[in-house]
């Protein structure tokens, strides 16, 4: 019983913390709108604190020092500030109710079944190292220090904020994000409550996969693309200011402190946002994009001394191209066009996008999903064309993951569509 | 609202609450969680010995009293490491080993100086005499 308690206080924790008022302003200027809905102030929140918190694992400091006062003045704020929660004209919010909900209902699973899987031995590692107060640096000591750390700074937040000590309390914090991240996508597609809460439904349904939870990082990489296009959303970019620029580039950079892949996904974004852009604009987000990427890699060259990109397992044996052999080639190409479709089957949410193509023709402002696919499946043959491990086991092991991730790009487009088919239908 | 309309609308939240708790197994991990405690699903989750000796770990850190040292882990079968149940970046190493899943002949291959502290099923606390 206890751990149910625990387990609601720590959702509910969430839900304060996350619900950090102070932060309404920066929304404002951002998204240059006056109402802003509970959901998007969650999802700005998740991207500003995990941002904040980012910053923070390069310091040797007690990460509770700073969430405890800024959960002690969120909860002052949207208890007192206006005598009503979480400051919603409507005297219930649904979305509240329903985050809590959901996420009870999905860490339940995880506190019975509390076991980590394979690559969740290695982020477990990450988030101990910041569960007992080291930094960034000393993450040498971790199995793979080549691997980005912000899944497991999160991951010790929610570990150390929790009354029993044990670190799949911290795993919460993922269900949390992916369910205020499903949210997000069924609100854009109703605001009807039943249609909500039917859409989102349908999406755990489709995209919940319970070994994920299981200390991998995935459901983190996909929620937060998510969180991020819907601001990309709602942001006209043909007249995006210096604030938003600045939002969207800090918000899509920690898509690379949480897995590698993400390095690739960040400069998807870039290159998207890029395309919009004025010359000078243009001008200061290559500098800005070029500064990010030179602090990670310099972070990283620091704690490994190896600049070296193979050590981050990306595109590492070029060394394959010199015994090129057109046989082999074909064959991979094969394996890895194989294995994409079976992932379409694992995740069948990537039917129901297939299936959203065929009943309704890409209208031209959703042109830019052709550019997403094109790139994510240009990153899915290369990273895997380039993969020093077996082929075989790689693939297997990965691609299904990668497939989920690079689904973020789509699920706006998504609801789009199934907004537009619930209109006809309902 | 009518009454009616009322009725109709509960009724579609239960629908829909029982539907996403079946597929969560909800009200099947609320019992697991209330029937057993923490340390018995993790047992039931990593193995007493097999696979990961979860069990046998945590019984021989409390018996020889082993908390504040890092002890190096060994499995036979091919799963991931077992020092996530005991590791600490603040302890100190050990020259202890624990050797999950290892039969007889595997024991007697080991190179060094070693005594056999504590064994259970096919798990053992070994401690290295030669340094």
């Amino acid at each position: 019983m206890i751990e149910i308690l625990n387990c609601s206080y720590l959702i509910f924790f969430l839900l304060v913390f996350f619900r950090f008022k102070l932060s309404d302003i920066l929304l404002k200027k951002v998204l240059l709108i006056k109402n802003t809905s509970l959901l998007d102030k969650y999802s700005f929140n998740i991207l500003l604190l995990s941002f904040i918190f980012l910053v923070f694992s390069f310091f040797k400091i007690n990460q509770l020092m700073f969430i405890i006062p800024l959960f002690l003045i969120s909860i002052i704020s949207v208890t007192f500030k206006n005598k009503n929660l979480l400051n919603i004209k409507s005297s219930f919010n649904y979305d509240f109710f329903l985050i809590f909900i959901f996420t009870l209902i999905i860490s339940a699973e995880i506190i019975s079944n509390p076991k980590l899987e394979w690559d969740g031995h290695i982020w477990y590692f990450k988030a101990l190292n910041f569960y007992e107060n080291f930094n960034f640096f000393n993450l040498l000591e971790t199995p793979v220090p080549a691997y980005p750390h912000l899944g497991g700074v999160l991951w010790s937040i929610v570990w150390k904020v929790s009354f029993l000590n044990y670190e799949y309390f911290g795993r919460i914090i993922y269900v949390f994000i992916y369910v205020v991240s499903v949210l997000v996508v069924a609100d854009k597609i109703s605001k009807n409550t039943k249609l909500k809460i039917t859409f989102s439904i349908t999406f755990f349904f489709l995209t919940y996969d319970r070994f994920l939870f299981g200390g991998y990082q995935d459901y983190l990489l996909f929620s937060l693309i998510i969180i991020i296009f819907n601001f990309l959303d709602k942001i006209n970019l043909r007249k995006i200011n210096f604030h938003q620029i600045v939002f969207i580039t800090l918000s899509s950079y920690i898509l690379l402190w949480v897995k590698n892949e993400g390095i690739f996904y960040f400069l998807f974004i870039i290159l998207y946002l890029f395309y919009f852009l004025p010359i000078r604009k243009k001008l200061f987000i290559v500098l800005l994009f070029l500064s990010l990427i030179f602090i990670r890699f310099t972070l990283f060259y620091k704690l490994n001394a190896n600049l070296d990109l193979s050590n981050h397992s990306l595109f590492s044996d070029f060394n394959g191209f010199i015994d090129f052999s057109l046989v082999n080639f074909i064959s991979e190409i094969l394996l890895i066009t194989q294995h994409i479709f079976v992932a379409f089957f694992k995740y069948p949410i990537w039917l129901l996008f297939f299936v959203s193509l065929f009943l309704k023709k890409i209208e031209k402002k959703e042109m830019y999903i052709l550019y997403f696919g094109l790139v994510s499946l240009i990153f899915v043959y290369a990273a895997f064309l380039s993969s020093k491990s077996d082929l075989y086991w790689h693939v297997t092991g990965a691609l299904d993951r990668v497939a989920l991730q690079i689904f973020g790009f789509f699920m706006i487009f998504m609801s789009y569509r199934l907004k537009y088919f619930s209109k006809k239908f309902f | 609202m009518s009454l009616k309309k009322f009725k109709i609308n509960i009724f579609f939240f239960i629908l829909l609450f029982l539907v996403f708790t079946n597929k969560f197994d909800f009200f099947l991990n609320t019992y697991i969680i209330l029937k057993n405690n923490a340390h018995s699903r993790l047992i039931y989750n990593y193995g007493y010995c097999n696979p990961q000796a979860y069990g046998f770990i945590k019984d021989v850190y409390t018996k020889h009293n082993l908390n504040k040292y890092n002890i190096k882990t060994s499995n036979k079968s091919i799963v991931p490491t077992s020092e996530i149940f005991t590791h600490s970046y603040k302890n100190r190493k050990s020259s202890y080993e624990i050797l999950i899943n290892f039969n007889e002949k595997d024991i007697k291959k080991i190179n060094g100086k070693f005594k056999v502290i504590e064994n259970k099923q096919n798990c053992y606390l070994i401690e290295y005499l030669n340094d």
